[in-house]
This record gives structure tokens, C-alpha cells and sequence, in this order.
């Protein structure tokens, strides 16, 4: 008996190993050739992204290529440019002269005035009209006869040199700034408020700027001092200067509320017209009952631009 | 008892007695378990020889199995390997195929490319977008109404539909022209003397400016009252000028006024419209005129005669609380 079983097991070991064999190879059998063509198929995927990058970098080079055979410079480029307006061709010409801090807007008036306005950085001081004019050399040749005048704004957004179209012909023939066309351009500029920054004179009180305010309502004109906040969503003003320009009925009136540095406040709303150095807004008004404090909120600087200059106590607006 | 039988264990060698029992029944030995081969072997004489043979047999087929086991271990392969070495090879020339038409793709694309550009002409580019900008002036100088987008555009071409209008007499057409130019609530007359036609606008400051109501100014001195007021009184005049000089106009009147607290002798006070300054541009001088809208004050203002000047009779008195 036991032959028989030491030759079982002799048996039994082949015939494992012959059953593995036969599932290793059924097995291989039936995934290789998916395998394969995995492989392939991967490999041409990466074939076809190396494709794709290479055409992307041909179209790029195209693009490249194409926009440097419109023109033989930068500005010629620009100006051969297809489909845009006068105002965008200026616009590009003067951002392409001039230097990268500086910035440009162009306006136009009446139809056919183009007035080019350069504008300072806020770190910089008034550039003298002479380099000025070293800049606008492209700009006058590649706009013309488009462009009508230059107008160059200080840091504070106030217009110190204007250029007329008399002086931009005089540059263009080739012409330099002389003393007198300087004093002229300067006059000029001095005198070119139209979009100029309205400075509103403030008061400083510990660090806290004051403006003096005139609140216009329905009965009579009122002035006063008020905090310049521009933390203040909504103008507040007391109920003294509310009560001396008009006759509203504060109990009747909307109330909003409002997180204040004492917790919850809520007040009446009215409309009030609130003029600081000229500029006049109507504005919706909180009524403050708690205290005689003005503040003047960022509602009466909707569609303005200003600039605080804390050393000169002022604020420097100008429509946007 | 008598038809027990003793049977040796063959594998520990002690003795078994074993009853008659059925066929399908098989005796093992009571110590270590064995089968009784013996007793089988004792039933009878023909079947032990039978199982003996049996035995043998089996043993010889299964000892004959274990070579044919692994002579199978040795030829499966040859059998059931298939050849996959040309599945490769098909890949690898469908991929080269693949590249092949990508690479022509992407010639055809350089050279399409290559062509468009050699086709791009600066100059002519140039000619296309100068002739452009100049269709855009022209039709900016004749007043296209596309581009008339700032409120003070859409009243000039306003403005200049009312100018062109045969229907009109000759005075509506100025005074509604004048109208379009003047100011909100601007008070205006077109009078005539002689054949020759003047044209005459009152305008109110705070129509024109902020900070300007009833008495009150946003100025601080007579001298910047002065200077806003010859600026607007500029505006104005440039506006009418422009629009009005193709109706034949002999004279412009511009006067621009203000409320002012009057005190008299007697000491009483009331407040009055007054008239602050006024401006006469004749006929000779309108040619003179250049629009320049962001100048108003340099091209305008040296021709402008002045008619009347208040600002000397004026205190500006600040009130506050």
C-alpha cells in the first residue's frame, strides 16, 4: 500500500504542474494579443499629442510670423491692423510709446476731436513737456491726422500740459519744443480742466479727515463738517442738518440698519443733495439720532475716482 | 462464532476476527485502522488472486502515467503557445503608418501656412486700414449717427437735423437749433433789424454747473466765478456757432446769469436773476472761430466781445453752521 500512495503522489505533482502549465498558457493566449495592442495603440495616443504640441507650435509660430509681416515695426504693425477704430488705433500707438507705468485713455468730442489723455503713475512727479513730446513722436506719426490734442494729468489727476493740434503738427514736421511752445503747452495744460480731479479741501483732526459739506435740501442749504469715511457704506449725517433742510417725517421714513463700531444702528433714510467743492450729488442720506456726527460715506463716490493725499489734507476726485 | 475468521493485520501485524458481512462492507483492523487486505484476500481463492492482479495493474498504469504526465508537461506548450510575434510587428507598422499620415498632416499645414504668409502684403495692409480710418473720419465729419454716442453728440446731430430742416421758417430754425445748443431753460430770442438776423441766449449758471443753486456758488472768489462763467459762456457760443453758422446770422448774444441778493440804498435786500456777463460775436469774426471742444476758452474767447460785465458789483459771503 505504500507504493501505491508514494507512486499517487509522484503522479499527482506532474499533473498539478501540467494543470498550471495548461491555465498559464490558456491564459496568455487569450490576453497578449490585447496586450499588443494596447501597447499600440498607447504608443500612437503619444504619437498624436506629440502631433498636436508640434501643430500647436507651428500655428503659434504662424500667428507669430503673420503678426510680425504686417509691418516692419511695432507701430507699423499696429496701425496695419484690420477692422479697428481710430480710437483703438491711438489708444494702442500711445500704449505702445509710452512708458509701461504710465497709462492712457483716449475721449473723443464732437465727432471727429480725438483727445489723447496721459496719465502719470501715482509715484511719479510731473514729467517735463520736452520728454513728453520725445514719446508722443510715434504716436503724432501714426496718428495722424486722427489725433487732435494731448492732454498729460499729473499723479494728482490734474491736466498740466496740453498739446494742441497746432503743437502736434509742429512735432510732426519735425519741429522741437521751444520755450515759448513749453510756456504754451504748460499754459495750455494749466488752463484744460475739463477732466480734471476736483480737489475737496479737508480738515485734519488726529489723523481724521473733515470735509466741509454742503447739504442741500428740500427747504435750505446747509453746510457742515463731516468725517471722510471710507469705511461707511451710506453717508450719515445728524439729525440737526437733516432737520434744517427739510421736513421729513423721520418715523415714517425707511430705516436701514447698520453695523457700526457700537454695535447695531438703525436709521431713518432720506434724500439729500450733498455738494463738496462743487460737486454735487443727490444721495440717499442715514439720519443719525444717537449723536452729532457727519460722515461721508463711498455712496457719494459712486461713479467717481479720488485719491486721498493725507499730507496735503485733500481729496482728489474726477469722474470715471 | 464458528464463522468468525482470524485475519493478520498486514500493517501492524495483530489478529482480527471478522464476521460474514456483506460485500460492499470493508474490515479494517481494530488497532491501527488498516484495511484487512487479507480477508479480502481470504474470501475466496479466485478473488484474491482476482485483487492481487487488480492491484498490480493499477499500480502499473499509474507508475506508466507519471512519464506520459510529464511528457504532456513537456509538449503542452508546443500545443497551446500560439505565435504572437507578428502582432507587433502589425502594431509597429500601423503606428509607423500613423506618424507617416501625421507627418504629411502636419507639411500640408506648414506649407498651407507658409503660403499664407508669404501671401500677407504690409503695404497692402497698410492701404486697407488707411483707407479705413478714413471712411471712419468721413463719416465722422458727416456726422454719422453711429457715432454719435455722448448725450452732447446726439444733440449736435440734433442740432444739425433742425438746421437742415426746410420745413422751418428761417427764425424757428435758429431758435430751435439754438434751443438744441443752449441750455436747459435757456431764455432765447431771434431778433431781426434791417435784414440782419441776431441771435440772443440767456442761460442760467446752475443749468450748466454743479453747485450753483439760488445764491449760493461753489466759488470762493469773484475771479473763479469769473473764469466758470466765460468758460460756459464759451461753451455755449461754440455750440451755437457751430450748428448756426450756415444760417446767415449777423450777431450771437450770450449772457449767462445768476440769482444775487440785491441790497439797495434804502437797505432792503431781494433776490434777483441777475445778469452776470454777456458776450457779442459778430459776423466778421465767426470764421474766426475754431471748434476746438477741449479748448473752448483759447479759440473762443479772443474773438468774444463783451457787452456787459457784473462781476465787479459782486461779494461772495460765506455762511456756515
Amino acid at each position: 500500500m505504500r507504493i501505491f500512495r508514494l507512486i499517487g503522489l509522484v503522479l499527482l505533482l506532474p499533473l498539478v504542474v501540467w494543470g498550471i502549465e495548461v491555465l498559464y498558457l490558456l491564459q496568455r493566449n487569450a490576453s497578449t494579443p490585447s496586450k499588443i495592442q494596447t501597447q499600440g495603440k498607447a504608443g500612437r495616443t503619444r504619437l498624436m499629442a506629440e502631433f498636436k504640441g508640434k501643430e500647436r507650435d507651428l500655428v503659434r509660430d504662424y500667428e507669430q510670423r503673420k503678426y510680425l509681416a504686417t509691418g516692419e515695426t511695432a507701430y507699423d504693425r499696429i496701425f496695419n491692423t484690420q477692422g479697428q477704430t481710430i480710437n483703438q488705433l491711438i489708444q494702442c500707438i500711445a500704449t505702445e510709446a509710452l512708458p509701461k507705468t504710465w497709462s492712457c485713455e483716449v475721449q473723443v468730442e464732437e465727432f471727429t476731436h480725438f483727445l489723447l489723455l496721459i496719465l502719470l503713475p501715482h509715484n511719479e512727479e510731473r514729467v517735463a513737456a520736452t520728454r513728453i513730446a520725445v514719446h508722443l513722436k510715434p504716436i503724432i506719426a501714426y496718428c495722424n491726422p486722427y489725433l487732435s490734442d494731448v492732454a498729460v494729468f499729473d499723479r494728482n489727476h490734474k491736466s498740466y500740459l496740453f498739446f494742441d493740434q497746432e503743437i502736434l503738427e509742429h512735432l510732426r514736421n519735425g519741429g522741437n519744443l521751444t520755450d515759448a511752445l513749453v510756456a504754451k503747452v504748460e499754459h495750455q495744460g494749466r488752463s484744460f480742466t475739463r477732466f480734471n480731479s476736483t480737489t475737496i479741501p479737508c480738515e485734519k483732526h488726529e489723523s481724521h479727515l473733515f470735509l466741509s459739506t454742503e447739504v442741500i435740501g428740500p427747504s435750505a442749504l446747509v453746510t457742515c463738517y463731516a468725517l471722510f469715511d471710507t469705511g461707511a457704506s451710506t453717508t450719515v449725517l445728524s439729525s440737526e442738518v437733516i432737520t434744517a433742510t427739510g421736513n421729513d417725517d423721520l418715523t415714517t421714513a425707511p430705516k436701514r440698519t447698520f453695523q457700526t463700531a457700537n454695535g447695531l444702528l438703525s436709521c431713518p433714510i432720506v434724500r439729500r443733495e450733498v455738494n463738496l467743492a462743487g460737486i454735487r450729488r443727490n444721495i440717499e442720506v442715514a439720519v443719525n439720532q444717537r449723536d452729532e456726527v457727519n460722515l461721508i460715506g463711498m455712496n457719494y463716490f459712486s461713479g467717481l475716482k479720488y485719491i486721498v493725499d493725507s499730507e496735503a489734507s485733500c481729496i482728489h476726485v474726477w469722474e470715471k | 462464532m464458528t464463522d468468525m475468521t482470524i485475519v493478520q493485520c498486514t500493517h501492524c501485524g495483530s489478529r482480527n476476527r471478522i464476521r460474514p458481512h456483506s460485500n460492499h462492507m470493508s474490515p479494517v483492523c481494530g488497532r491501527c485502522g488498516s484495511p484487512l487486505v487479507g480477508y479480502c484476500l481470504k474470501q475466496s481463492g479466485i478473488s484474491r488472486r482476482l485483487s492481487t492482479g487488480m492491484i498490480k495493474l493499477i499500480g502499473i498504469l499509474l507508475f506508466l502515467l507519471i512519464p506520459i504526465v510529464c511528457y504532456g508537461i513537456v509538449i503542452t506548450p508546443r500545443w497551446l503557445s500560439k505565435d504572437f510575434s507578428d502582432l507587433p510587428a502589425a502594431e509597429a507598422e500601423s503606428t509607423s503608418r500613423f506618424r507617416a499620415e501625421q507627418e504629411e498632416t502636419l507639411a500640408k499645414l506648414e506649407a498651407k501656412l507658409q503660403q499664407e504668409l508669404a501671401q500677407i502684403d504690409s503695404m497692402e495692409l497698410n492701404g486697407i486700414a488707411s483707407a479705413q480710418y478714413h471712411n471712419s473720419m468721413n463719416a465722422r465729419l458727416s456726422y454719422d449717427k453711429k457715432y454719435a454716442l455722448t448725450p452732447r453728440e446726439k444733440a449736435q446731430l440734433s442740432m444739425l437735423n433742425l438746421a437742415k430742416d426746410s420745413t422751418r421758417s428761417y427764425h424757428e430754425a435758429i431758435k430751435a437749433v439754438a434751443t438744441e445748443a443752449a441750455p436747459n431753460g435757456s431764455n432765447i430770442r431771434v431778433t431781426e433789424s434791417l435784414g440782419q438776423i441776431g441771435l440772443h441766449i440767456d442761460f442760467d449758471m446752475s443749468s450748466m454747473t454743479s453747485g450753483e443753486h439760488g445764491t449760493s456758488t461753489k466759488h470762493d472768489t469773484i475771479d473763479s466765478l469769473r473764469k466758470e462763467v466765460v468758460v460756459l459762456i464759451s461753451k455755449v457760443t461754440n455750440d451755437v456757432f457751430l450748428f448756426c453758422k450756415d444760417l446767415e446770422l449777423e450777431t450771437i448774444h450770450v449772457a449767462c446769469k445768476h440769482h444775487v441778493q440785491t441790497t439797495r440804498p434804502d437797505g432792503t435786500t431781494s433776490v434777483e436773476n441777475t445778469l452776470l456777463y454777456k458776450i457779442l460775436v459778430h459776423r466778421n469774426r465767426m470764421p474766426k472761430l475754431s471748434n476746438n471742444p477741449f479748448l473752448d476758452l483759447y479759440s473762443t474767447t479772443e474773438y468774444l466781445q463783451v457787452e456787459e460785465d457784473n462781476f465787479e458789483e459782486l461779494e461772495i459771503i460765506r455762511t456756515r453752521i
